[in-house]
């Protein structure tokens, strides 16, 4: 116990330590906090509002009234599945953008002998202990209110309820990062799990917007809903926030039934965890059969001979071998497919989703020296001028964005029966140069967001861990890109609006295609002439900026 | 001449040497209230074999970041091979080979491709980086390891591979920082042979260690850096001066006290170690 509310003291010792040495954190923290708050009071108005409505809702004489907040009502049944979703999510989110904060990584602690249980313990009372964790918990409390009118033992047991449901998010999300982390070692294992994680994450959060744009939903009824509630209610997930209800109906043996599941969960990701750091621990840096042996020079051999092709060389290389950046490669036939099951049969959403994945596509290059890491430094040393080096990733990144988005709208077009049609083929063809041009001026802009607004990434070595200080930045910076490079297809933008407010696009709208090439054409050779002329001037900082990343990632 | 804030130095003296492999004079440096190299001057001959000696902290790197273009000084002059560093950094760069440190190359490349890499980054053709990449692995012992990742690497092949990328240019002059720590003895004995025989050729090789007996054994020219500024510095006969390196090097730098006595160090002979206080003050 002692060594447990040590690792306590640590942590905030740390976090603490961080904020007195950089003003930037301190600024992120205090965000964190303003919006810890901001969760805390709309948890709570929502709660107050929700336990003023009326308890059933007759809509006419002739129809069974509504249940609204009783057991088995419109409430309960929307607060058992997004409970239950909230808690699959935070382990979701936890391992694709958080990861295992490296500061309390249980790794540092391996020389000082402490017993794997009680380190396990300590870090998930570090972990209850964060301000997540505590936010958590006050919202989960005054949501209580929402059963105000239902009698105080209802609030009370909605109350108890709350750190229920904290401890077993955490519990589960410590599960999920320690099997993550010790059972995928290998270097294209971690990756394929990435990217399955990350598509199941978009998925359920797509999930209720497939339904209802399918149809599936439709026939769906308040007891179809409670049904599914009710299944989830007997998981870990969604169990503590039955609770309340069971108090209510005085279902006492469901009651202590529930706390059991509880109970026994926290005690089997326990003993799990526990057992994940064991196991990391006697086989750490064991890891047999993780070499990578290429025959010959691979991409070295076909790109341009020059310092740019080096470049260009380099960066293919590690696009094929970093599973930070395989979303690169699975975003957009991911977005077809999530579009097409939206799209009730209107083929310009599924086209749509070519010109999205255009946008997206150079979001990783937007932080791109970040990806490189110290390694970069390679470049500095040898006197790569910054032109030369923006030339070489953008013939990467330019090359890789066409040829998918072409190969993408190819099989679109077939897919829709576009191809058979004239007009069919103009509109892929217009979606498909404004992806194309979304993607050049992204990239521009990416060439030089990446020599200015950078921000920390997971190590290539741990792809699920958290750099400290990471998360300000990480939301801000992708914003400024992702808005700036909606600037940067502006005259398209303005061309279109043109065409549509003189009434011609639909004869038209085929001007946008070479409007969009150019556009993005321009906007990228700016950027990178802009880019390389910033990387020149800033050229020792980034090193040192990359440098500061790394220490923060050991 | 480095634009910068003005320091109460005197104007140098001696001019800088164009014909000097690299010629430093009044080279300064702090980081915030720190100087870390306070007006150091030193001209390092064609073809010698130069060791940068000091003890840690002594402005050593910080020194070398400054020739060799990765850091930019706060006054002072470096020149190589005559030409000033900071006029035009990337042609300074390319004169030279400077090791990167292990964790500062691309580990996900083979061993191969990085040194390909390195050439080709430098201008080189590919066919010539190839064949001089084929070369140097053989050099360095690491032909069977050409097409393993370099994140797969021991420390000591790393330090080879890293110091086979600053050479495949064939660059005038090397700036190697540590090269040999780490390196078991037989590679560091070829390593060693390999650096000589470019030193022969007319090549100059500038180094910095902590080693005493290796500078001694393998340095020409040896320079004695503290506190950020050069204490001695000449051929190794003049600065160790008829005494042993190592000796010489300690009265130069100073800082050698009685051995502190610590009580509780005992090897064990006391028992186990004093419980933590109730209160849980420590990790135990």
């Amino acid at each position: 116990m002692t060594a447990a509310l040590t690792l306590v003291r640590l942590r905030w010792a740390l976090t603490l330590a961080t904020l007195r040495k950089s003003a930037w954190q301190t600024v992120a923290y205090v965000f964190a906090i303003l919006l810890a708050i901001g969760t805390v009071i709309a948890t709570a108005s929502a709660a107050w509002n929700i336990g003023d409505w009326a308890a059933f809702v007759q809509l006419s004489p002739d129809i069974a009234p509504i249940n609204v907040l009783g057991p088995h009502g419109i409430v309960n049944t929307v607060v058992v599945i997004l409970g239950a979703s909230i808690t699959l999510m935070v382990g979701l989110v936890q391992i694709m953008l958080l990861g295992e904060g490296s500061t309390m990584s249980p790794r540092k602690f391996a020389l000082y002998g402490i017993p794997d249980r009680e380190l396990q313990f300590g870090l998930l009372l570090s972990g209850l202990s964060g301000i997540p964790a505590i936010t958590g918990v006050v919202s989960l409390i005054l949501w209580s209110l929402v059963y105000r009118a239902m009698g105080p033992a209802v609030v009370l047991a909605s109350v108890v309820a709350a750190p229920l449901a904290v401890i077993t998010m955490m519990s589960v999300s410590k599960l999920l990062l320690s099997l993550a982390t010790t059972l995928v070692t290998s270097k294209r294992g971690q990756g394929a799990f990435y990217i399955v994680i990350v598509m199941l994450f978009v998925s359920v959060c797509q999930l209720p917007n497939i339904l209802v744009n399918s149809g599936a939903a439709d026939n769906m009824s308040l007891e179809a809903a409670w049904g599914a509630a009710n299944v989830m209610a007997w998981t870990p997930f969604g169990a503590a926030f039955q609770l309340p209800y069971d108090v209510f109906v005085g279902d006492w043996p469901a009651f202590v039934l529930r706390i059991a599941i509880l109970i026994a969960t926290w005690i089997v990701c326990f003993a799990l965890c526990t057992w994940c750091l064991r196991r990391e621990r006697l086989t750490a840096n064991a890891a047999g059969g993780r070499t990578v042996a290429v025959k010959g020079i691979g991409a070295f051999g076909w790109m341009p001979d020059s310092p740019s092709g080096a470049v260009s060389a380099r960066l293919i290389t590690y696009l094929k071998r970093d599973p930070r950046q395989a979303m690169l490669f699975i975003m957009p036939v991911f977005f077809v497919v999530i579009f097409a099951l939206q799209s009730r049969g209107i083929s310009q959403m599924v086209w749509g989703a070519i010109a999205m994945s255009g946008w997206m596509m150079p979001i990783t290059e937007s932080n791109g020296l970040a990806y490189d890491g110290r390694g970069f430094t390679m470049q500095v040393i040898a006197g790569v001028p910054g032109i030369t080096d923006r030339i070489g990733r953008v013939r990467v990144f330019a090359g890789i964005a066409v040829a998918y988005l072409l190969v993408l709208a190819v099989a679109v077009a077939v897919f829709t029966g576009d191809w058979a049609s004239p007009s069919g083929l103009l509109t892929g063809a217009t979606f498909t140069a404004l992806g194309i041009g979304f993607a050049c001026s992204s990239l521009g802009l990416a060439e030089i967001t990446s020599c200015t607004l950078m921000y920390p990434v997971a190590s290539l070595d741990k792809p699920f861990s958290s750099p400290q200080g990471r998360a300000m930045a990480q939301g801000f910076f992708p914003l400024v890109y992702m808005l700036g490079s909606l600037l940067a297809m502006l005259p398209t933008g303005v061309v279109a609006l043109v065409l549509l407010v003189t009434g011609v696009f639909d004869g038209l709208y085929w001007l946008l295609i070479p409007v969009a090439l150019v556009n993005g054409a321009a906007a990228l050779a700016a950027g990178t002439w802009l880019g390389g002329k910033l990387m020149d001037a800033r050229m020792l900082s980034i090193v040192v900026t990359l440098d500061s990343f790394a220490s923060l990632q050991q | 001449m480095m634009a910068g804030p003005q320091y109460p130095y005197p104007p140098q003296p001696v001019p800088p040497d164009p014909a000097a492999a690299v010629s430093i004079r009044g080279l300064f440096k702090r980081f915030g209230e720190k100087i870390a190299v306070n007006g150091l001057s030193l001209d390092i001959p064609v073809g010698s074999f130069y060791g940068l000696v000091g003890p840690n902290g002594a402005g050593k790197t910080t020194t070398l970041n400054m020739v060799t273009g990765l850091l930019v000084p706060d006054g002072g002059l470096a020149m190589i091979l005559g030409r000033d560093v900071w006029s035009d950094v990337n042609a300074a760069k390319r004169a030279i080979g400077v090791m990167p440190q292990p964790g500062q190359i691309f580990d996900r490349l083979t061993g191969l491709q990085l040194l390909v890499y390195s050439g080709m980054l430098r201008g080189m053709g590919r066919d010539e980086s190839v064949r001089r990449a084929n070369d140097l692995l053989t050099a360095f012992d690491l032909t069977g390891a050409a097409n393993t990742m370099v994140a797969d690497y021991s420390a000591g092949m790393t330090k080879k591979i890293c110091l086979a990328s600053a050479m495949i240019h064939s660059p005038r002059i090397l700036v190697l920082d540590e090269p040999f720590e780490s390196v078991d003895p037989v590679s560091s004995a070829n390593l060693k042979d390999i650096l000589a025989e470019y030193a022969s050729t007319g090549g100059t090789v500038i180094i910095s260690s902590h080693v005493m007996a290796l500078v001694e054994k393998m340095c020409t020219h040896v320079a004695v850096i503290n506190n950020g500024q050069v204490c001695a510095a000449g051929t190794v006969d003049q600065v160790a001066a008829g005494e042993d390196l190592e000796d010489r090097f300690l009265q130069l730098v100073g800082g050698r006290h009685e051995a502190a006595h610590l009580a509780w160090l005992d090897g064990g002979s006391n028992g186990v170690a004093t419980p933590a206080a109730p209160t849980g003050e420590a990790i135990r």
